[in-house]
């Protein structure tokens, strides 16, 4: 079967944060809204036929059938809607799945996001909800949700490479710059290497500024088949790379802890399908959960070397000007990481990179042609990575 | 709160309690905790072997409020943070659990260590017991 | 016969005490050991019974049957000595025993432990004595209480000694110490004249009768054993019966550690096999609400520990708290 092109036409995104008086269906609402109205020509919602929408359900409010609810906020009640999970990957594997509905014929126009509900609950629950997506028997009965995962990936790259700890401070340096020029990050506000060198200890050597906030956010984006793309707009972002893969769930039952298998396969595939190579990309959005991640990120989507990555980013090379700008968005660490919303998150922000269209030219890539889009699940379980281009 | 059932935690006690690992018949990798196929080779058919306990510190960290879940919540608020560690058994196989009777500027990786069987949690009533770590003297 | 014990690490001096409560109750005692937060009768029983397997060289898979003994057994219902058993990895075909109640019955275990062997009923019993009680931090008789485990092999046919006699005595004592059910604290209601003169006649008429079966006299035994006493009273007493300090004092344990409930017996005979050299006779007798056992020894062969593993090497190890932290364990225990 031949695969069709296909090519994004409208992507919306509620500001990531505090939405209180919002519910997920009222939020994911307000970012479709937002997705349709982003459509150049403009866009009948009616000719949305299938909708993948990614969240891991946090509180468990409405844990079954989420796909009615969205029908019903998105007044798309009647066509098929599918909840996908996949932890923090749930929208990058939404985004996929749209984008196989339509590559494949099954449909021409697909909707694809994620939304999720985080501050509404006491910290004891959201702490439960926080390690449901870790190994639970093993992993967390030790004692350890996420950030301490992280932690002791943090502990192996920073014994076997060399990294500093200042570089993984330096990471949430970088972010918290763009994330202070981007309306729609929850945390406006840039700080400076000792506040996050002196910040409260969450799990050693990770400290509170390098581990992304919880947050409330829904983003959505809308997937059209190649040719028909251009009728709805002038500068439709064509989808060129498509990758995503697995691995062991437990940390400690993986061979290495400083790479996360899984992104390495998903970004291997992406590029080999776009036909691209690492240095063709104009800037990526990649899963920063914890400053860490980011690092490992650098390495795992081949920008540089094993074990370089904190040399990356101390060189400054991953900031606007530099070789690769990563997370001008402000990244998880800093625009927030509704976990179910973030994947298709990124895609929204590449999407506008690649138009010219940020809010601020100070966090602006010039002339962007290729953008990538790193979306992991928990300590790497599951991921994606998408690849667009002009 | 975190909800192992009773079944799932008890499925693993000879593991939890008392260190029985599955000797791959085909390969020898020793698995733990046990899975249905070998980590290694993929073979199916195993001999259980008792593990000794005895291994050293492949990678650490301290637990703080943020990190912890919320079974340990009442520990942490009691006696405060905790170290965890990823142990490398003298058998082989990797395992992940608390650390105890020591202090957190004693640890270091490659720290030889051995199991002590302590009190983990509680749950639906019962004292979920397991091991932790220390290390030799 | 074979021996192992357990000591927690943490310790805490009487001044903790006497800063917070102006006084620190049993003059006898320096410091005491107590419990980790992880920590309950059941791990240090599975410590000092791991000990006791590698100081016999014994398998957990070949013993017969599990003895737990202990005044503060995490359940009051649902058999502590199974968990015991599973967590060293004994087979399934085995008897198990919770002994409670009282601070005898770490030495009534053991007897029902030789029982076991001799009776035909299995070759390998382990008894293990573990425990922690606690009191009302608000009255004294808590300032005394520490923590420990000792765990003994008992085997047909082995050679390093041979029981020779025991005796048991059974009275009924009100009040002296006890804990209703449902209640956490243990209690005393402290007419000390009146328990010294009941518990003075049990011991007497116990000890007597073990050594009077024997037709020795205390002049036959290299050491004397006895608990269920705090130290100072230990050691009168003995005297009273006949036994020299020098060879009572070398048994204590209370004095260094606190006061370890149905532990203590099991513990004093762990120290006592350290110091015991071959053709020695042991007496030991253990007191406690319900009445005595005593219990004749000869030392045929010497078992010592492994090292790192006695007494001495468990003193060694400790680490100081302070009162609150004494207090947040307490509570931990006790109320998660």
């Amino acid at each position: 079967m031949e695969m069709r092109n296909v090519s994004i036409i409208g992507v919306g995104q509620t500001k990531f944060g505090d939405h209180p008086l919002l519910n997920a269906g009222e939020l994911f609402a307000q970012a479709w809204t937002e997705a349709v109205a982003n459509v150049g020509k403009g866009l009948d919602p009616k000719l949305v036929q299938e909708a993948y929408i990614g969240t891991l359900g946090v509180g468990g409010g409405q844990l079954g059938n989420f796909a009615a609810v969205v029908g019903e906020a998105a007044k798309l009640t009647g066509i098929p809607i599918t909840r996908v999970e996949n932890a923090c990957a749930s929208s990058g594997f939404a985004f996929r799945s749209a984008y196989l509905a339509v590559a494949s014929g099954i449909c021409d126009v697909a909707l694809a996001g994620g939304v999720e509900k985080m501050r509404d609950l006491p910290p004891d629950r959201l702490r439960y909800w926080l390690g449901v997506s870790g190994d639970t028997e093993w992993e967390r009965l030790a004692g350890m949700t996420f950030a301490g995962v992280y932690a002791l990936m943090a502990q192996r790259h920073i014994y076997q490479y060399g990294t500093k700890e200042e570089q993984l401070h330096m990471v949430a340096v970088k972010n918290h710059k763009y994330g202070a020029d981007n309306p729609k990050a929850q945390l406006q506000r840039a700080i400076t290497l000792e506040q996050a060198s002196k910040s409260a200890v969450v799990c050693l050597p990770l400290r509170m500024f390098d581990c992304c906030p919880t947050s409330d956010g829904a983003s959505a984006a809308i997937l059209c088949e190649g040719e028909m793309a251009k009728k709805f707009t002038d500068i439709p972002i064509r989808v060129l790379g498509v990758g995503a893969a697995t691995d062991r769930l437990a940390l400690f039952q993986r061979e290495e802890f400083t790479t996360l298998k899984a992104s390495v396969l998903a970004s291997r595939q992406a590029f080999d399908m776009a036909h691209l190579e690492q240095r063709h990309i104009s800037l990526a959005e990649v899963h920063d959960c914890f400053t860490i991640a980011e690092i490992m990120a650098y390495e795992d989507l081949g920008f540089c070397k094993k074990g370089e990555g904190g040399k990356l980013i101390e060189d400054g090379q991953t900031y606007i000007g530099g070789r690769i700008p990563v997370n001008v968005s402000g990244g998880l660490k800093a625009k927030g990481h509704p976990i179910g919303a973030t994947g298709v998150g990124q895609i929204c922000e590449i999407t506008k990179q690649l138009r010219g269209e940020a809010e601020k030219t100070s966090r602006q890539v010039p002339n962007a042609r290729y953008g990538l889009a790193h979306n992991v699940g928990g300590s790497g379980g599951t991921a994606t990575v998408h690849i667009l281009g002009r | 709160m975190a909800y192992v059932s009773i079944p799932t935690y008890s499925r693993s006690i000879p593991q939890r309690y008392a260190l029985f690992g599955a000797k791959c018949e085909s390969c020898l990798t020793v698995n733990f905790p046990n899975s249905i196929s070998c980590l290694k080779c993929g073979g199916t058919r195993f001999s259980s072997i008792k593990l000794s306990g005895r291994g050293k510190i492949y990678c650490f960290t301290t637990v703080h409020r943020g990190g912890s879940p919320p079974e340990f919540s009442t520990q942490l608020n009691l006696v405060g943070a905790y170290d965890v560690a990823v142990i490398e058994l003298e058998e082989g196989p990797r395992v992940v659990a608390q650390m105890t009777d020591c202090k957190s500027e004693e640890l270091k990786i490659d720290l030889p260590v051995e199991a002590t069987f302590r009190r983990i949690y509680e749950d639906e009533g019962m004292i979920r017991y397991g091991l932790k770590f220390r290390p030799v003297h | 016969m074979g021996c192992g014990l357990y000591i927690p690490r943490l310790r805490i001096k009487r001044e903790e005490f006497q800063k917070t409560w102006g006084y620190f109750a049993p003059r006898w005692l320096e410091e005491k050991s107590v419990a980790g937060f992880d920590e309950d009768s059941i791990t240090m029983g599975v410590e000092a019974a791991s000990n006791a397997l590698r100081n016999t060289s014994c398998e957990a898979a070949a013993l017969d049957a599990v003895l737990f003994a202990t005044t503060s057994p995490p359940y009051a219902e649902k058999q502590n000595a199974s968990t015991i058993a599973t967590a060293l990895g004994c087979k399934s075909n085995i008897a198990s025993l919770d002994v409670t109640s009282s601070t005898r019955c770490g030495l009534s275990a053991l007897l029902s432990g030789f029982d076991f062997v001799s009776s035909g009923r299995g070759d390998e019993c382990l008894v293990v004595a573990s425990d922690s009680p606690s009191g009302d931090p608000v009255a004294p008789l808590d300032h005394q209480f520490g923590a420990a485990a000792a765990a003994a092999i008992v085997k047909r046919n082995q050679s390093s000694c041979s029981v020779e006699s025991t005796f048991s005595v059974t009275t009924e004592s009100l009040g002296e110490r006890f804990r209703r059910d449902g209640q956490d604290h243990v209690s005393t209601v402290d007419v000390g004249r009146y328990y010294e003169m009941l518990s003075g006649d049990a011991v007497k008429s116990c000890v007597n009768g073990l050594i009077g079966r024997l037709n020795r006299s205390p002049q036959d035994y290299d050491f004397f054993s006895l608990h269920g006493f705090d130290d100072p009273k230990a050691t009168e007493l003995s005297r009273k019966l006949g036994f020299e300090d020098n060879k009572v004092v070398p048994t204590l344990v209370s004095n260094k550690i606190g006061d370890i409930g149905a532990a203590a017996a099991l513990l004093g005979l762990s120290r006592i096999l350290e110091l015991a050299s071959t053709k020695q006779h042991i007496a030991l007798c253990s007191y406690g609400s319900g009445g005595a056992d005593a219990l004749s020894i000869a030392v045929e062969n010497e078992l010592k520990p492994l090292r790192g593993l006695g007494f001495e090497s468990y003193m060694e190890r400790k680490e100081y708290i302070d009162y609150a932290t004494y207090l947040k364990l307490r509570k931990f225990s006790r109320g998660s």
